[in-house]
């Protein structure tokens, strides 16, 4: 036997060419609008019967209107849920094939209007960036009533602790207490009552006793950074002293 | 008990690498009649036919072939090249078309 080559120059692919198990972008795009304009109440997922069982897609913004399910009990939220309990850890991936391009991992946004419009880039609340860090909009022209930071005397009163950190199992009516999980992790940090006493802007309000308390951080930071600047400020002023008597 | 001979060996080895000319490059047209695109040559190392064509080629090693019977078709754009082996093919090739004329690239390599 020889050896047979082909020296014929690539060809560029057509959607001629895609495997029929394969939808291309119009198929798929055809098959969400069926499903859209499909009766309410219809299934909160594409099905696969809709799709042809063809979830390939490429280039593809998804909006919805369709009526998820309440993540909380006031009602006027929805939750994006599925099932990652088995196979594997309970884990829940999400990935952006960015390919050869170079924006961020992941933009978050919050927005006005209808669910079909595609998200403005003024109304990004957050972004992850190329190497995972989080950046939060934080835009003088968004903030007003400017007053110094609570500082040294606010942080004093913090009380950073070491601890066992249970994941919630649930809301015990009886109690009326969280419950804790059997899943936890060793932390080290606030927690989030006695911060709320000493800076309440760094423990936002739940929506009802059932909700965990939770810490934005980044409030502690600026604190902790007012705090450095009024011991630098205090340091500077023995100094200043010292140099007087000497 | 066996008898091993330790004399050293009288026997001469002679090693030689083999050593080719270059290619002989023909053109060649296939039509739907076969036809012979390298007639036999006892010194032929290989061969290589590239279609530069538009028409599948049948080719054998034989001095006939039949667009039915063949050993391997070309596509167009396609390069067969023979395969390096320690027996040398250095009969005839034929090649044909199912219809129609295609051009080919037929090279032959010698030992020198």
């Amino acid at each position: 036997m020889g050896k047979l080559t082909n020296l014929n120059p690539p060809v560029a692919l057509t959607t001629s060419d895609m495997p029929s198990a394969m939808a291309t972008d119009a198929e798929l795009a055809a098959a969400f609008n069926a499903h859209l304009e499909a009766t309410d109440p219809h299934g909160q997922y594409l099905l696969p019967s809709e799709a042809d069982a063809k979830y390939w897609q490429k280039n593809a913004a998804f909006f919805t209107s369709v009526s998820f399910p309440p993540a909380s009990v006031t009602g006027n939220s929805i939750a994006l849920s599925w099932n990652s309990v088995q196979p594997g850890q309970g884990i829940a991936e999400f990935c952006n094939f960015a390919g050869l391009g170079g924006g961020d991992a992941f933009n978050f946004f919050r927005m006005q209007g209808n669910a079909t419009s595609p998200p403005s880039i003024s109304n990004r609340v957050g972004r992850i960036d190329v190497v995972g860090a989080y950046v939060q909009v934080s835009d003088r022209r968004l903030k007003s009533h400017f007053s110094p930071a609570p500082g040294l005397e606010a942080v004093m009163a913090l009380k950073p602790l070491k601890y066992t950190h249970w994941a919630c199992s649930g809301f015990d009516e009886k109690k009326q207490s969280l419950t804790a999980g059997k899943f936890f992790a060793l932390k080290i940090g606030f927690l989030a009552q006695d911060v709320q006493e000493v800076i309440p802007e760094a423990v936002p309000i739940p929506v009802s006793k059932e909700e965990p308390l939770g810490i934005d951080y980044n409030c502690l930071l600026a604190c902790a950074i007012a705090a450095i600047q009024e011991l630098q400020e205090q340091i500077n002023k023995l100094r200043s002293q010292l140099n007087t008597k000497a | 008990m066996g008898l091993v001979n330790l004399n050293p060996s009288n026997v001469a080895v002679n090693i030689a690498e083999d050593i080719r000319s270059s290619d002989a490059v023909t053109a060649v047209n296939a039509t739907a009649t076969s036809s012979a695109a390298l007639s036999a040559n006892p010194l032929r190392a290989g061969y290589s036919i590239y279609n530069a064509g538009s028409t599948t080629v049948y080719v054998r090693e034989s001095a006939t072939v039949t667009a039915t019977l063949y050993k391997h078709p070309i596509p167009p754009g396609y390069l067969f090249e023979s395969e390096f082996t320690s027996s040398r093919y250095t009969g005839a090739i034929s090649v044909i078309t199912a219809s129609g004329t295609s051009s080919l690239m037929v090279s032959e390599s010698t030992i020198a």
